[in-house]
């Protein structure tokens, strides 16, 4: 049972649950609200607000995510009371000493994290806009002064915008909320940086990645259950071609669920993986699943209702749904809808799932065989204006016009018009890059083409103030091999030698060491006898084997991460 | 008596001799659809249909017959497989047997279409009927084609393997995609050539994909080392065993392929000098004949005949 009740003016919610007290104060504010140039201040804000909890012996933490923003804590009924206190003193007057010690700390976080889905189809599906802002960087962070961060926090961080969630064996008595007043902020409209779906990207290497977005229901639950299930019988226990082979379904804060599918893949077993993908889909999509089947991983879906802690465990979710004026409903109601699912109802599902899909395909491969059109890599039109050349020979055009800018190669165009313009990335030697609402990059690097001040200087004027990003000054970039010129959409001039040769040779060691490592623990792993399965020595080896394991991938990813910055999405 | 005047000229119609499969282009000519429907119904043996698709899809008109009967009948797999099939010709067709540096960035694109067409209307058929084997086999075809790689055409083919064991064209296919030309090697090729014949039962065509390995080997070759291939014993001992388990083997009962079969040991045999072995398959072939593997040496007609009438006399 959830009991509803009120601190200071926020809607709160409470379910019982044996042993500590955990509570989480939600706010309706993530990366989808903010201005691409002012990304990464509500994680500031979040991070700010969590400083005068300082090193409390409790377990407590916050989250920044596409929608909502986290404070959450377990401890004793003082920690609890005096923790949402601070966060929300805090919040009213935030700790601006602490500002340049906390953007250091975002920058490190930044660059330990790697791109998870969502990251992965953000721009893709919606631009560099609202839910597509996800895909980015924070680059907003080292500009951000003490004034518009307070002003952030006073207008998305109050009473209206919040809500509270606790769990434990009582509610304790005494909590606090002292937020400013303010309203409850509507979740952004979803846009689309899709022309049609189904539609393909290619990018990354060992992946396949799927999205889809349906109606929020149990029927759309349970069509990613099934996905799960059939990607993982046909990826890994059939073809072998698949370690991991998943999906999961996250609603979206309006109704709709983001269903996400995933399967990894070695180098030459890639194009296997994409092949049993797209039969997968089609599969499901064509025939749905029989109910025996259903009813299995419906029984499945059921455990996370009917175990004791259910209620508790659902509370940030709860919260979530309470602030964005969703129905609510009971573990009893949930279950009844679940159970109320007919196969025709996953069918159906799985047929919106293909027809809405966005399939993420390893760089080099596509899927318009499959019928998935390639998603827009450059603009339908280019801008008038003066056309300058580029350097190096056969480098596309730059064109500067009055609405915008464009690059030209050939057929292929990139095209940002000013009052379109999401960011403009400028730096002090003159290097400029305007990224697009719908995700489109066009970068002005002196190096690349003859621009004088003059043009420059038009350019910048005629960029939204609120959209210019002004960033540190970098290196010189190394001369560049000769290489046939990128294409101007999908890897624009690089900026800044975000990735230089030395991190090209750690990317290279660790590559060679994740694979061997994880060549090592998969042998372990499966080598293990029926005696050492039962072991707790071995598991902790196994255990530790793992964790170097994700240690070195981690390393992959991120140099990844940052060898792509500055194509399209980042 | 010389044997050269009692022959006559090989007959290339892959349905001479195949009354079933002259029904079909009857049926195709025909125009109705209902009729093509009904001339594939007795036609079990899923060789055979691949090779009566093939015949449906090189008849004129074939595509709008086909096209009008996936719209009148939406449900009905066979429309879209033999629509697929014709796509799949008229994409080859379009793109010619040309090497690939030869093909024109407009002939490219229609090959990508057509193949792009038929690969849609084949992943449907299949996500509705995984036991439809016709449509793997002709997966196998746009897979190659839309070189969608080695591993996916493995993936095809393990998906064909196990609702039709040992299909000799989808081994056939597969062994195509594993030759270098499509981006394969001649380990990979020998070793799935091999391991197929091994796992075959005795009479099937499996031991023919041995002769079309040393075939495609024997092609990559000039013309010295050509000769010094063909008559390395282990070829030919190899070549003797294949043919023993297959086309050969008592128990061998193949309708469809044994002209090709039968032929590919035949071309090897006679360029190894080898008059009694090659007149053997030559005998087992009768009046027929096939463009594969003849074509490799020239005039397929005109070849085939040289070889067979010389073979005869000598053997």
């Amino acid at each position: 049972m959830i009991h509803h009740f009120e601190v200071d003016g926020v809607p709160g919610v409470f379910a019982q649950r044996p042993g500590r007290l955990a509570a989480g104060l939600v706010f309706r504010v993530g990366q989808a609200d903010e201005p691409l140039a002012r990304a990464g201040i509500t994680h500031l804000v979040e991070h700010l607000a969590l400083h005068r909890s300082g090193v409390a012996d409790h377990h407590f933490n916050g989250a920044t995510g596409a929608l909502y923003t986290h404070f959450h804590l377990e401890g004793t009924e003082q920690d609890v009371s005096s923790f949402l206190l601070s966060v929300c003193q805090s919040l009213t007057a935030l700790p601006m000493e602490r500002l340049e010690t906390e953007k250091s700390i975002l920058r490190t976080e930044e660059s330990g994290r790697g791109p998870g889905p969502a990251e992965a189809f953000g721009v893709w599906r919606y631009g560099a806009q609202g839910h597509g802002l996800v895909s980015y960087p924070e680059w907003g962070v080292p500009g951000l002064d003490p004034q518009t961060v307070q002003q952030w926090a006073d207008t998305w961080f109050t009473q209206g915008n919040a809500a509270l969630w606790v769990s434990g064996e009582y509610l304790p008595a005494g909590l606090r909320l002292p937020l400013h007043p303010g309203r409850r902020m509507p979740v952004p409209a979803a846009t689309s940086a899709l022309p049609q779906t189904p539609a393909y990207f290619a990018e990354g290497q060992g992946q396949v990645l799927f999205n889809a977005v349906l109606p929020r229901s149990a029927a759309t639950s349970l069509y990613a259950l099934c996905l799960e299930r059939e990607l993982f019988r046909e990826l890994r226990q059939e073809g072998g071609h698949s370690y991991t082979a998943t999906a999961a379904c996250a609603h979206r804060g309006d109704g709709w669920s983001v269903v996400t599918g995933l399967a990894d893949a070695l180098g030459e077993q890639q194009d296997a993986v994409l092949g049993g993908f797209v039969d997968v889909l089609a599969r499901l999509a064509a025939v749905g699943i029989p109910q025996n089947e259903l009813d299995t991983v419906r029984g499945r879906a059921d455990e996370a209702y009917t175990s004791p802690e259910a209620d508790a465990g659902r509370l940030p979710g709860y919260a979530a749904d309470l602030l964005g004026g969703l129905p609510l409903r009971s573990a009893e109601e949930l279950r009844a809808e679940l159970w109320a699912v007919t196969p025709g109802e996953v069918h159906e599902a799985a047929r919106q799932a293909q027809a809405s899909g966005l399939l993420r395909v390893p760089a080099g491969r596509r899927a318009d065989w499959a019928g998935y059109a390639a998603a827009p890599l450059g603009s339908e039109s280019a801008v008038h204006g003066t056309g300058h050349s580029a350097r190096e020979e056969g480098g596309p055009e730059l064109v500067v016009g009055a609405e915008g800018v464009s690059l030209v190669c050939g057929d292929e165009l990139a095209t940002v018009r000013y009052r379109e313009c999401a960011a403009m990335l400028s730096w002090p030697d003159g290097g400029r890059r305007l990224i697009g609402a719908d995700g489109i990059t066009v970068a002005l690097e002196p190096e690349d083409f003859e621009v004088d001040a003059h043009t420059l200087a038009t350019v910048d004027s005629a960029v939204p103030p609120q959209a210019v990003v002004r960033m540190p000054p970098r290196a010189p970039r190394p001369p560049r091999p000769s290489a046939p010129a990128p294409k101007p959409a999908a890897a624009p001039a690089e900026p800044a030698p975000v990735f230089g040769r030395g991190q090209r040779v750690l990317l290279a060691v660790f590559t060679v060491l994740a694979w061997l490592w994880g060549g090592i623990t998969l042998l372990v792993l499966l080598t293990m006898d029926k005696q050492s399965v039962g072991d707790p020595a071995a598991w902790f080896v196994n255990a530790m084997l793992l964790a170097i394991e994700a240690g070195l991938v981690r390393a992959v990813l991120r140099r990844r991460r940052r060898r792509k910055a500055g194509r399209r999405a980042d | 008596m010389l044997p050269t005047q009692q022959l006559p000229a090989p007959d290339f119609d892959p349905v001479a001799g195949l009354p079933e499969l002259a029904a079909i282009r009857q049926a195709a000519a025909s125009a109705d659809w209902r009729a093509v429907h009904a001339a594939f119904a007795p036609i079990g043996d899923e060789h055979g249909r691949v090779v009566a698709a093939r015949i449906l899809a090189e008849a004129p008109g074939a595509e709008l017959l086909l096209l009008q009967a996936v719209e009148q009948y939406p449900g009905d797999p066979l429309a879209a497989v033999l629509l697929a099939g014709c796509h799949i010709h008229l994409g080859w067709e379009a793109r010619t047997g040309a090497r690939a540096s030869k093909v024109t960035p407009a002939q490219w694109a229609v090959f990508r279409d057509r193949l792009n067409q038929a690969e849609r209307l084949l992943i449907k058929v299949t996500a509705h009927l995984p036991e439809y084997a016709l449509a793997w086999v002709m997966r196998l075809d746009t897979a190659r084609g839309l070189s969608l790689g080695l591993s996916e055409a493995r993936r095809r083919r393990r998906r064909l393997d196990q609702v039709a064991p040992h299909h000799f064209v989808g081994q056939s296919r597969l062994l195509q995609q594993l030759l270098p030309k499509w981006g394969g090697s001649w380990e990979e090729a020998y070793s799935f050539a091999r391991d197929s014949f091994q796992a075959g039962p005795p009479g099937s065509l499996s031991g023919a994909l041995l002769a079309e390995y040393h075939v495609e080997q024997w092609l990559e070759l000039n013309a010295a080392a050509r000769r010094e291939y063909v008559h390395r014993p282990q070829v030919r001992q190899e070549l003797a065993q294949a043919a023993a388990g297959s086309v050969l083997h008592p128990d061998c009962r193949a309708r469809y392929g044994l002209i090709t079969a039968h032929g590919t040991f035949a071309m090897l045999a006679s360029l190894a000098e080898d008059h009694a072995t090659a007149a053997v398959h030559f005998r087992a072939m009768g009046p027929y004949g096939s463009t594969y593997p003849w074509g490799y040496l020239g005039d397929s007609a005109e070849t085939l005949a040289e070889h067979r009438d010389r073979a005869l006399a000598k053997g």
